[in-house]
C-alpha cells in the first residue's frame, strides 16, 4: 500500500478527532431523541478500532457522522486534518471519495457495473490515467485474491467475494480511513472469517480502519474497541495478547453492559 | 373495519405511491377523451374536412393507437405498482389473508382508483380541449374552427372503455400475483438482471434496412414514389426496431470496450446505466420513433401542400391592397383615410398607384355578354409605371362602339386593346380590361351607363410591414359586406382560404401535437416508474462520494437519450419521406421540413427539460 510508509512513521498522529459529537433527532410531533450525546473519539493512523454497542446505542449514528453522510447537531469533527462539517455538498462528496473508504453490510455494489468497474469507480470519477488505474487495480485485486472475478457481475459471485470487491473499492484510492459497517452481517461464518482476516491484513499494512459491529467475533480482530450505550461512551478495551483471549474479554464486557443478551446469542461463538 | 374501508385506507395511506399510477392513468384518460371528443364532435362528423374520409380514418387510427398505448401503459404502471407493494401483500398473506381476499382487495383499490381517474381525466380533458381550441384558433387565425361543447357520446365511450381496460388490467395483475409464493412476495430485494445482450448481425441488418430505405427514398422520382412508398415504410420500420433493440445495445457495448474514453469521469456510469435503460425501453422507443416519423411526415406533407396553396394565393394577389374609390353613389375606402392609417402605423407604402376605370356592360360576338373595364392609354401607362409592371404585349386588338350605355365589341368603332394588368383586383373589376386612346375614351357617349367612372387604388407595402394591427384597421374600414366587391386585399384572400381549410388544418395540427404530448408524457411516466431504483442507486453513489453534480449528469444523459433518441430517429425518417414527397411534387421542401421538425423538436426539448427538472428534484435526498 502506498500509505504504509507515512502511516508507520507518523504512528502518533490522529487521523480522526471528534470532540463532543452530539446528534439529536427531532420529529415534527415534537418528540426529541438524542442518538449521540457528547461523544469523544480519537483515532491514530494505523489503528484498527471497533465500535460496539447494543441495538439503538447510537453506533450507526456515530458511523454516519464519521462517514460525513450526516451532520452533527453539536461537537467538532476533524478527519485527516479537514473539518467536513462545514463543507458544501460537492466538496464533501469529493472528500469522501478521496479520503474515506466504505464497506457496508449490504456490499453496495452496482449491478450494472462489472467487478472491475465497481472497484475502479472512485478512480474513474477522478479521471485517473488508465495505466495508473490498471496498476492499482492489479495491486489491490492480487492482495484480495479476486483477480479472477474482474469480468463477472456482482450478482454472479458469492457474498464473501462481493464483500472483498467492496473492500477493494474502498481502498483503491488510498484513503486515510476505512469505515466498515457490520461488514460480516450478511456473510456465513467462513466468509466472515475470510473477510476479517483480509481487513486485519490491510491494517497490518498500515490502513486505518474503523468498524462498527455487534458481532463479538468480528470485533475480536480489532486492536481497540470503544463501547457505546445510549449514545454515550461506555468503556474501552485494548487488545493485549491473542485473539481468543480478547474475544472472551469482549463477551465479558458486553454482558457487563447488560441488556445485550440477544446480541450475544445472535453472535457467532 | 370492512374490506372496503381497508381498501380506502390503503389508498389514503400510500397516497404518494398511488400518485404516480393515478396521475398516469388520469392522463391516459384525458388524452383518449380529447381525441374522442374531437372525433365525435358534430362539427367534425357533419362538417367539411379537407381530404374527407381519409382524414377521418387517420383520426380513428390515432384513437386506436391512443387506446393501445393507454392499455400497455396502464398495464405496465399497474404491474410496477403492484410489484412495489409485494412486501405488503406478503405480510397480509402471512397474517392469514386468503388469495381470494387479496385479489378482492386489489380489485377494490383499483376500481376506486380507476373511477376517480376516469372522472378526473374527463374533467381534465374538457379543460384541455377548451384551452386547445382557444390556442389553436389564435395561432391559425381562425375565428372558430369548431365549437366547444360537451359530447355525451365521447364521455360515455371514454368512461366505458377505460372502465373495461382497468378491470382487465386488474384481472391480469391479480392473476399474476396469485401464482407467487409468499416468500417470493416478502423478498424485498429486486432480483438483479443480467447484462443485456445484443446480436451484431441483427444490429447490422437494422442499419442496412434503414439505409436501404433512405437510399430508395432519395433516388425515386415522380410516380415511383407512390410505388415505393409501402415497401420502404415496411423496411424502415423493421430496421428501426432492430436498430433500437439490438443496434443501441451493441453501440453501448462498443463504448464500454473503448477503455480510454469509457473509464473517464461519469461516462462509465452513464453508459452502463443506459445499457439497461435503453434495453428496457427499446420497444417503446422504437414505437415512438416510428410514430414520430409518421406524424412528422404527415404534418410536414400537410404543411408543404398548405404552403404551396398559400404561395399560389400570393401570386393571385401581387399587391397587398386594391380598392375602388367611388363616385358619391359608391362610398368606400378613401386614399386619404388609408394614408392616415398607414402614417399612423409608420408604414411607408412601396406602391401607391391609381387608375381611372370605366365599368360597362358589354355584348360581344357569339352572343357573349358581361362586364368590362375601360381605361385610357396614358392613364394606364402611368398606372403601370407607378405599380411597377411592364405594359407588355397586348393580348388582343378589337374594336368597340357604344350602344345606349352598353359596349359592343368587334362590331366597328374605336380601336381597343385587351390587357391583363398583374395587379390585385377587386371582384367588381374582374372583367376584361380594354385600353383606349385618351381622346377616344373621352368621346364615348356616357348616356345610359350604370356606373360613373371611378378610381382604382393600388397599395403595396414591404412584406411583414403590415402585420396584425394593419389588418385589424383595414378590416374595420373595409369589411362592410356591401363594400366587399370594391375591395381586395391579400390578407382577405389568405384568410378566406384558411377558413375553408380551417377544420382540416385544425385536425392536422391537433392530431400531431396531441401525439407528441402523448408520447412525451408516456416517456415521462415511464421514466418515473424507475425513480425508486434510481433513488437507491444515487443514494449509494452519494455515500461513495459521487458529487450532486455528477449524479445530475448521469441522470441528464439518461433522460436525454430516452427522449431525444426516438425523436431524432423519427425526424430523420420524416426528413427522407418529405424529400420523396418533394420529388413527387417536384418542389424543394427542405425549408418546410426544417420548420416542422424544428417546431416538434422544441416541444420534445421542452418535455426533456421539464422531466429533467422534476426528476432531479425527486431524486434529491430528503433533508
Amino acid at each position: 500500500m502506498s500509505r504504509t510508509a507515512s502511516a508507520t512513521t507518523n504512528e502518533r498522529s490522529a487521523v480522526l478527532e471528534a470532540v463532543g459529537l452530539t446528534k439529536v433527532y427531532g420529529s415534527t410531533s415534537g418528540a426529541v431523541h438524542t442518538a449521540l450525546d457528547g461523544f469523544d473519539l480519537r483515532i491514530q493512523a494505523g489503528e484498527f478500532l471497533g465500535v460496539m454497542g447494543p441495538s439503538g446505542s447510537g453506533k450507526t449514528t456515530l458511523l454516519n457522522l464519521l462517514a460525513t453522510i450526516d451532520s452533527p447537531t453539536a461537537g467538532s469533527l476533524r478527519i485527516a486534518g479537514a473539518d467536513p462539517t462545514g463543507m458544501r455538498p460537492t466538496a464533501l462528496a469529493l472528500f469522501r471519495r478521496r479520503r474515506l473508504g466504505f464497506v457496508f453490510q449490504e456490499f453496495n455494489l452496482l449491478d450494472s457495473l462489472s467487478v472491475r468497474e465497481n472497484i475502479l469507480l472512485p478512480l474513474v470519477l477522478d479521471n485517473v490515467k488508465v495505466n495508473e488505474m490498471e496498476r492499482r487495480l492489479r495491486e489491490v485485486t492480487e492482495r484480495l485474491g479476486i483477480g479472477a472475478l474482474l469480468e463477472r457481475r456482482p450478482y454472479e459471485i458469492s457474498g464473501g467475494q462481493q464483500q472483498r470487491v467492496a473492500i477493494a473499492r474502498a481502498i483503491i484510492a488510498g484513503p486515510d480511513l476505512v469505515l466498515a459497517d457490520e461488514l460480516t452481517g450478511n456473510l456465513d461464518s467462513k466468509s466472515a472469517l475470510d473477510v476479517m482476516r483480509i481487513l486485519q491484513g490491510l491494517n497490518d499494512d498500515g490502513v486505518t480502519v474503523v468498524m462498527v459491529t455487534h458481532d463479538p467475533f468480528a470485533a475480536s480482530f480489532c486492536k481497540r474497541i470503544e463501547f457505546i450505550k445510549d449514545g454515550r461512551r461506555f468503556g474501552e478495551l485494548v487488545r493485549g495478547g491473542n485473539r481468543q483471549a480478547f474475544f472472551q474479554q469482549v463477551l465479558d464486557t458486553l454482558s457487563v453492559m447488560g441488556g445485550v443478551a440477544d446480541d450475544v446469542q445472535a453472535a457467532r461463538v | 373495519m370492512t374490506f372496503r374501508q381497508l381498501a380506502f385506507s390503503n389508498i389514503r395511506g400510500s397516497a404518494l405511491r398511488y400518485a404516480a399510477f393515478f396521475l398516469s392513468s388520469t392522463f391516459s384518460v384525458a388524452l383518449f377523451f380529447v381525441y374522442a371528443q374531437f372525433i365525435m364532435h358534430p362539427d367534425v362528423t357533419g362538417g367539411y374536412i379537407y381530404g374527407g374520409d381519409g382524414t377521418r380514418v387517420v383520426l380513428l387510427v390515432c384513437e386506436v393507437l391512443v387506446a393501445v398505448f393507454a392499455f400497455f401503459f396502464v398495464l405496465y404502471s399497474s404491474g410496477a405498482f403492484l410489484r412495489a407493494r409485494n412486501q405488503e401483500f406478503g405480510l397480509l398473506t402471512l397474517m392469514g389473508t386468503t388469495r381470494g381476499q387479496l385479489r378482492r382487495l386489489i380489485w377494490l383499490e383499483n376500481t376506486i382508483l380507476s373511477l376517480a381517474a376516469i372522472a378526473l381525466g374527463i374533467c381534465l380533458g374538457l379543460l384541455f380541449s377548451r384551452l386547445f381550441l382557444l390556442g389553436i384558433s389564435r395561432v391559425l387565425d381562425l375565428s372558430e374552427p369548431i365549437r366547444f361543447l360537451f359530447v355525451p357520446d365521447a364521455i360515455l365511450m371514454t368512461a366505458a372503455s377505460f372502465f373495461a381496460l382497468f378491470q382487465l388490467v386488474t384481472f391480469v395483475g391479480s392473476f399474476r400475483l396469485g401464482r407467487q409464493e409468499v416468500v417470493e412476495l416478502m423478498r424485498a430485494a429486486r432480483k438483479p438482471r443480467a447484462l443485456p445482450r445484443a446480436s451484431a448481425a441483427l444490429a447490422i441488418l437494422g442499419a442496412a434496412l434503414v439505409i436501404a430505405g433512405y437510399a430508395v427514398a432519395l433516388s425515386v422520382e415522380g410516380a415511383g414514389v407512390v410505388v415505393a412508398f409501402l415497401p420502404v415504410v415496411a423496411v424502415v420500420v423493421l430496421g428501426t426496431f432492430l436498430l433500437l433493440t439490438h443496434g443501441s445495445v451493441k453501440v453501448l457495448h462498443m463504448l464500454r470496450g473503448a477503455r480510454a474514453g469509457y473509464l473517464k469521469g461519469t461516462r462509465m456510469l452513464v453508459v452502463s446505466q443506459l445499457l439497461f435503460r435503453v434495453r428496457d425501453n427499446a420497444r417503446l422507443l422504437a414505437t415512438i420513433a416510428t410514430l414520430s416519423a409518421v406524424v412528422l411526415a404527415a404534418a410536414g406533407s400537410f404543411y408543404v401542400i398548405n404552403r404551396g396553396i398559400e404561395e399560389g394565393l400570393a401570386g393571385m394577389y401581387p399587391q397587398e391592397l386594391a380598392f375602388i374609390e367611388g363616385a358619391p353613389e359608391r362610398p368606400g375606402l378613401s386614399p386619404s383615410e388609408l394614408d392616415a392609417i398607414l402614417a399612423r402605423n409608420a408604414v411607408a407604402p412601396a406602391i401607391r398607384a391609381s387608375v381611372r376605370v370605366h365599368e360597362l356592360g358589354f355584348r360581344g360576338p357569339d352572343a357573349a355578354a358581361g362586364w368590362l373595364v375601360l381605361v385610357g392609354a396614358s392613364d394606364y401607362a402611368d398606372f403601370a409605371s407607378a405599380a411597377g409592371f411592364e405594359v407588355g404585349a397586348e393580348s388582343g386588338a378589337t374594336s368597340l362602339r357604344m350602344d345606349s350605355g352598353t359596349a359592343v365589341l368587334g362590331d366597328g368603332g374605336v380601336a381597343a386593346v385587351r390587357v391583363a394588368p398583374p395587379v390585385t383586383m377587386p371582384p367588381s373589376l374582374f372583367g376584361d380590361w380594354y385600353v383606349l386612346q385618351d381622346s377616344e375614351l373621352a368621346r364615348l357617349p356616357t348616356a345610359g351607363r350604370e356606373y360613373a367612372p371611378a378610381t382604382l387604388w393600388l397599395y403595396d407595402w414591404p412584406e411583414g410591414a403590415g402585420g396584425r394591427w394593419l389588418e385589424a384597421e383595414l378590416q374595420r374600414v373595409t369589411m362592410d359586406e356591401a363594400q366587399r366587391p370594391e375591395v381586395e386585399a391579400r390578407f382577405l384572400g389568405v384568410r378566406q382560404f384558411r377558413q375553408t381549410l380551417g377544420l382540416s388544418m385544425f385536425a392536422g395540427v391537433f392530431v400531431s401535437l396531441l401525439f407528441f404530448i402523448g408520447a412525451g408524457s408516456l416517456i415521462y411516466f415511464k421514466l418515473f416508474t424507475e425513480l425508486g431504483e434510481d433513488r437507491r442507486l444515487h443514494g449509494r453513489l452519494r455515500r461513495l462520494g459521487v458529487t450532486p453534480g455528477e449524479s445530475a449528469r448521469v441522470v441528464t444523459a439518461q433522460i436525454a437519450v430516452i427522449y431525444l433518441l426516438p425523436f431524432a430517429l423519427g425526424a430523420l425518417h420524416a426528413g427522407f419521406a418529405l424529400d420523396a414527397l418533394g420529388s413527387l411534387l417536384m418542389q424543394d421542401v427542405t425549408r418546410y421540413t426544417l420548420v416542422v421538425i424544428g417546431l416538434f423538436a422544441a416541444v420534445q426539448g421542452a418535455f426533456f427539460l421539464l422531466t429533467r427538472w422534476t426528476y432531479l428534484r425527486a431524486l434529491r435526498p430528503a433533508g
